[in-house]
């Protein structure tokens, strides 16, 4: 039964509970304002030191992470997600697109790649930039400094065919690792549709408007 | 009796809060990084949530504590953030787990009425689960991957540098699985409760 002293109290309480409510929500936006900026320069930095390690500093002259292009293309690159593609160029010719793709299928769960692929349509190299495999077993791309994914530098759509751009077991050019399929059969398919989605837009994805 | 009792739920509920955050300690600098985030989270909650209880009767106390609990925990993650990229990448959604450690150890201490009793409790009980977390991440990380210190130069700085005792693939890999640390907590519960048979039996 509510007594006039009883609901007294409950008003109290409640418009302590609520101050306290709307100081929190302060303090938190007050942090979040903080950090906000610094949150996003170390993301830039992490994602540029990964490009650096594809495409070398030295040949380029423009700034990758200003001069990017974002498509989306569900049936080339297998995934709905947008796709983030850094283009690399010296003097105003291209020199390289960066493809920041994703292989939907992995063992658990999506793995994002960077795919580094050379005008002339070869791979300066692939790179894993986030994943969730089974430490131990699907992860051995990153064994010995990454020997596994190293194996793609240089090779393109002529090399091996395309239609031999898959795992051995399928029927193809590459090795899986020790203990996993999924994993690297989700990588071989990732970066060969980076590839086929590069062969048919190449011109479109250098001459397109930076959009970020 | 009592005194007993207490000391068991104080045990279970240790163990049952440490869990979620058991899966990430499978290397010391990771261990490190979440025992320090828990240290912060629960000493603050406690802090915070001691200050605003004069205002409140008992029974709304425990509605103010979540909300204050959750939000530490959100300023933590973002401040970890910030400072610690590295370290957040490699702990992944995990640091939001504190909240639920610390609801626990908050809502464990709540009983207590003196306000410094409080804080030295909740910071002992910080400590006490940051230094379980430690035991764990050397104990997987040497059996699991040979080393001591691993990736520690990617998430603190360069200062730190890893020391690798024997090559990686030779570890157990079990101990780097989040059931290794399960498997690593029981083994350290069963060493806890030998030790302390033994001197109750001399």
């Amino acid at each position: 039964m509510a007594t006039p002293a009883n609901s007294r109290a409950t008003l109290r309480n409640s418009l302590v509970l609520i101050a306290i409510a709307i100081a929190i929500a302060a303090g938190l936006s007050v942090t979040d304002s903080l950090t906000r900026e610094q949150i996003r320069r170390n993301e830039q930095s992490w994602i540029l030191q990964q490009l650096d390690a594809l495409v070398p500093p030295s040949a380029h002259d423009n700034d990758l992470l200003t001069d990017a292009t974002r498509v989306v293309s569900a049936d080339l690159l297998g995934t709905e997600d947008p796709v983030d593609i850094y283009r690399a160029r010296k003097q105003g010719q291209p020199v390289a697109a960066i493809f920041h793709t994703v292989a939907p299928n992995g063992y658990r769960g999506p793995i994002e790649l960077l795919v580094a692929i050379a005008v002339d349509g070869s791979l300066l190299g692939v790179q894993v930039i986030r994943h969730h495999e089974t430490p131990g077993l699907g992860d051995a791309f990153e064994h010995d400094d990454g020997r596994w994914l190293n194996r793609f530098k240089g090779r393109s759509l002529k090399d091996p065919l395309q239609m031999r751009w898959s795992l051995r077991n399928d029927g193809g050019e590459f090795d899986a690792f020790t203990g996993a399929t999924i994993t690297p059969r989700a990588i071989v398919k990732a970066v060969r549709q980076a590839l086929e989605y590069f062969r048919a837009n190449q011109r479109r994805i250098f001459e397109s408007a930076a959009a970020t | 009796m009592i005194a007993d009792m207490n000391s068991r739920t104080r045990d279970f509920l240790l163990a049952l809060s440490v869990c979620p955050l058991l899966a990430v300690s499978d290397t010391i600098s990771n261990a490190i990084g979440l025992g320090l985030s828990v240290i912060v989270t629960l000493a603050l909650s406690q802090l915070i949530g001691a200050v605003v209880s004069r205002w409140l009767d008992d029974e709304w106390r425990l509605a103010s504590l979540y909300v204050i609990v959750a939000a530490v925990a959100s300023a933590a993650l973002m401040f970890m953030h910030a400072m610690f990229p590295m370290l957040q990448q490699a702990l992944g959604i995990f640091p939001m787990m504190i909240a639920a450690n610390a609801v626990v150890g908050v809502q464990f201490l709540a009983s207590e009425t003196s306000m410094t009793r409080r804080l030295i409790d909740s910071a002992k009980l910080g400590v006490q689960i940051a230094a379980l977390l430690l035991v764990l991440g050397i104990t997987r990380e040497l059996v699991g991957r040979g080393s001591v210190f691993h990736d520690a130069g990617n998430q603190f700085g360069d200062w730190a540098r890893s020391l690798q005792l024997f090559r990686a693939d030779m570890g157990f890999l079990l101990a780097m699985l989040p059931p290794g640390a399960f498997i690593s907590l029981g083994l350290l519960l069963a060493l806890r409760n030998w030790l302390r048979d033994r001197r109750k039996q001399a």
